[in-house]
C-alpha cells in the first residue's frame, strides 16, 4: 500500500534529499514541507531563501539549476504577439541572457544538470536547447507534433526526455540533440517526469483529457529497454515526480495537499 | 496622446478646414472628424489575439470539411477571409484552425477536428464543423486559430460564439466573465439557417499586421 503524506498547503513538487531519508514537498503557499521518508513524519518547513540547493529547482515557477547558479523563467514579452522570451539570470539576480522562445507560452523548462545547457518547450510545439555560458541556440527542435509538459534531463546529462499530450516521450542524445528514441505505454497525456539518480529508471505521470482531476496511471520504465516495468495509480493529474536515489520510493505530487510514496523495493 | 497622434489631428483638421475630407451627408465637422478618427483607428487594428492554449498540433490536413456524416453536435459553418491592416490580400497565408468535439475533447492521437487551410488568391477561407463542445478548463465554446502568412506577423487567436450559455445572451456585458475571452470583438453572432439540413454559421475574418 502506498502511504500518504500530508500537507497544509497544495504540494507542486517533490524531490529526495539525503540520499533518499527525507523528501522535500514545494507548496502553494511558496514554502517546502520536508517529510521524513521511513516514518511519514513531518521534520520541517522551509522558506524559499532557506532550501537547499539540492532541492531549489522545486521553487516554480522559477527554474533553477542545480546548486543554484542559474534561474530561468518565461515571460510573454507581447501579449498581442504571444512572443515567448526565456529570461536566464545569475545568482546575484541580474539578467544574462533573454531568449526569444516560440509562441504562445513556454510549457516546460529544465537545465541540464550541470547548469550548462537549458532546455524549453513552448506551446506552438517548438523545442530549443541553448548554451548557458553564452545564449547559443545548440537545437531546435521543430519536429514534434505537440506540446511537451514535462522534461528532464539524465543525471549524466546524456539524454534529455520530454512528454506531453502526445504521450510519447521523447528522448533525444544531448551529445548530438539527435532524437534517439520515442518510448509509448503511458495512457494519458504525460503532465510529469523523472530519472533516478542512476539514470537506469524513468517515471512518467499521466493527465487525463478528461478533467485535472480524473485518475491516471504512473508508470516506472527501465530506461536500458524502453519498457514500462511496473504501473501505479493516481488519483488525479501528476505535477511531479521524484525516485529516491537508494531506489526505494517513488514520490509523486498532485497539486494536492497529499504526496504519495510508493514502495519499490 | 503621443506625438504622430498628435500629428494625426492637425491633419485631419486641416484636410477638414480645406474641404478634402467631407461628410457624405450633412454633419457637423467635430463629428465628422470625430467618425473619420474611429473607423480608421478600427481600420488599423488587427485581429485581437488570444491564447494558443495546450493542444495545439502541427501537421493537420488542408481539408475544409471537418465534420463526418453522422458525427453528433450541432452543424456549424466558418466563414472568412485573411487581410491584412493595408485592407490587402495575404496569399500564402496559412490558417490552422482546431477546436474539441461535441463533448468537449479535442483530438491529440490524429487529427479529427483540426485543420490548416492553404490562403490563395480569392483569400476567403470556408470550415464545415460543428459548434465545439464545453470543457471544463475553457467553459466558453471556441475555436482556435494559428494564423501564419511570408511577410506578416503570426497571430493567435480565438473565435467565440454570441449563443454560448456562457455569455447569459448578453456577450457585451458577460465577455470578461472569468477572464476567459480577452476581446468582445472576438465574439461572433451566430445565423441560424434552416433550408436544407438546419445549420449555425459565424463570420470570422482575420486582419494580420505587416511583419
Ligand atoms: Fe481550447
Amino acid at each position: 500500500m502506498p502511504r500518504t503524506l500530508d500537507s497544509e498547503a497544495n504540494v507542486r513538487a517533490v524531490a529526495f534529499l539525503d540520499g533518499g531519508a527525507a523528501l522535500a514537498g514545494w507548496c502553494s503557499d511558496r514554502k517546502a514541507r520536508v517529510w521524513d521518508t521511513a516514518t511519514g513524519r513531518l521534520r520541517e518547513t522551509l522558506e524559499r531563501a532557506s532550501l537547499p540547493p539540492s532541492i531549489a529547482a522545486l521553487a516554480s515557477p522559477l527554474v533553477t539549476s542545480a546548486g543554484g547558479a542559474l534561474t530561468s523563467e518565461a515571460l510573454i514579452a507581447n501579449k498581442q504577439w504571444n512572443e515567448n522570451t526565456v529570461r536566464v539570470r545569475d545568482r546575484s539576480g541580474a539578467d544574462k541572457f533573454r531568449l526569444p522562445a516560440g509562441l504562445g507560452g513556454v510549457s516546460v523548462m529544465a537545465f541540464s544538470p550541470g547548469g550548462q545547457a537549458l532546455a524549453a518547450g513552448s506551446y506552438d510545439t517548438s523545442l530549443r536547447v541553448w548554451n548557458t555560458a553564452n545564449g547559443e541556440l545548440l537545437r531546435h527542435v521543430e519536429e514534434l507534433p505537440i506540446s511537451m509538459f514535462a522534461m528532464d534531463f539524465s543525471p549524466d546529462g546524456r539524454w534529455l526526455a520530454a512528454a506531453g499530450a502526445d504521450r510519447i516521450v521523447y528522448v533525444w542524445d544531448a551529445t548530438t540533440w539527435r532524437l534517439a528514441r520515442k518510448l509509448s505505454g503511458q495512457p494519458e497525456m504525460i503532465s510529469a517526469l523523472a530519472f533516478s539518480s542512476d539514470g537506469r529508471r524513468l517515471a512518467t505521470g499521466g493527465f487525463s483529457v478528461l478533467t485535472v482531476s480524473h485518475p491516471v496511471k504512473i508508470l516506472l520504465w527501465d530506461f536500458a529497454s524502453g519498457k514500462p516495468e511496473r504501473t501505479f495509480d493516481a488519483p488525479s493529474r501528476v505535477n511531479s515526480l521524484a525516485l529516491s536515489p537508494d531506489g526505494r520510493w517513488l514520490a509523486a505530487a498532485f497539486g494536492s495537499r497529499s504526496v504519495v510514496l510508493h514502495a519499490l523495493a | 496622446m503621443n506625438d504622430k497622434e498628435l500629428r494625426r489631428r492637425d491633419i485631419l483638421g486641416d484636410c477638414i478646414a480645406k474641404g478634402l475630407l467631407v461628410a457624405a451627408a450633412p454633419m457637423a465637422s467635430t463629428r465628422l472628424f470625430a467618425l473619420w478618427q474611429q473607423a480608421e483607428t478600427q481600420a488599423a487594428q488587427p485581429t485581437p489575439a488570444e491564447v494558443l492554449g495546450p493542444f495545439y498540433k502541427k501537421g493537420a490536413p488542408d481539408v475544409s470539411l471537418l465534420r463526418k456524416p453522422g458525427d453528433p453536435g450541432f452543424p456549424l459553418r466558418v466563414v472568412g477571409k485573411v487581410t491584412n491592416t493595408r485592407g490587402e490580400k495575404v496569399p500564402g497565408a496559412r490558417v490552422d484552425v482546431w477546436q474539441a468535439d461535441h463533448a468537449g475533447l479535442y483530438d491529440l492521437q490524429g487529427y479529427r477536428y483540426r485543420a490548416q487551410l492553404a490562403i490563395g488568391e480569392a483569400s476567403g477561407y470556408t470550415l464545415e464543423t460543428i459548434l465545439p463542445g464545453h470543457y471544463a478548463d475553457r467553459p466558453a465554446q471556441h475555436i482556435h486559430y494559428l494564423i501564419s502568412a511570408p511577410g506578416h506577423k503570426t497571430l493567435i487567436t480565438q473565435a467565440y460564439f454570441a449563443t454560448d450559455p456562457f455569455f447569459d445572451g448578453n456577450p457585451g456585458k458577460n465577455y470578461a466573465k472569468n477572464n476567459i475571452v480577452r476581446s468582445r470583438e472576438l465574439v461572433r453572432p451566430v445565423k441560424l439557417f434552416e433550408q436544407g439540413a438546419p445549420h449555425a454559421e459565424i463570420t470570422f475574418d482575420i486582419i494580420l499586421e505587416k511583419a
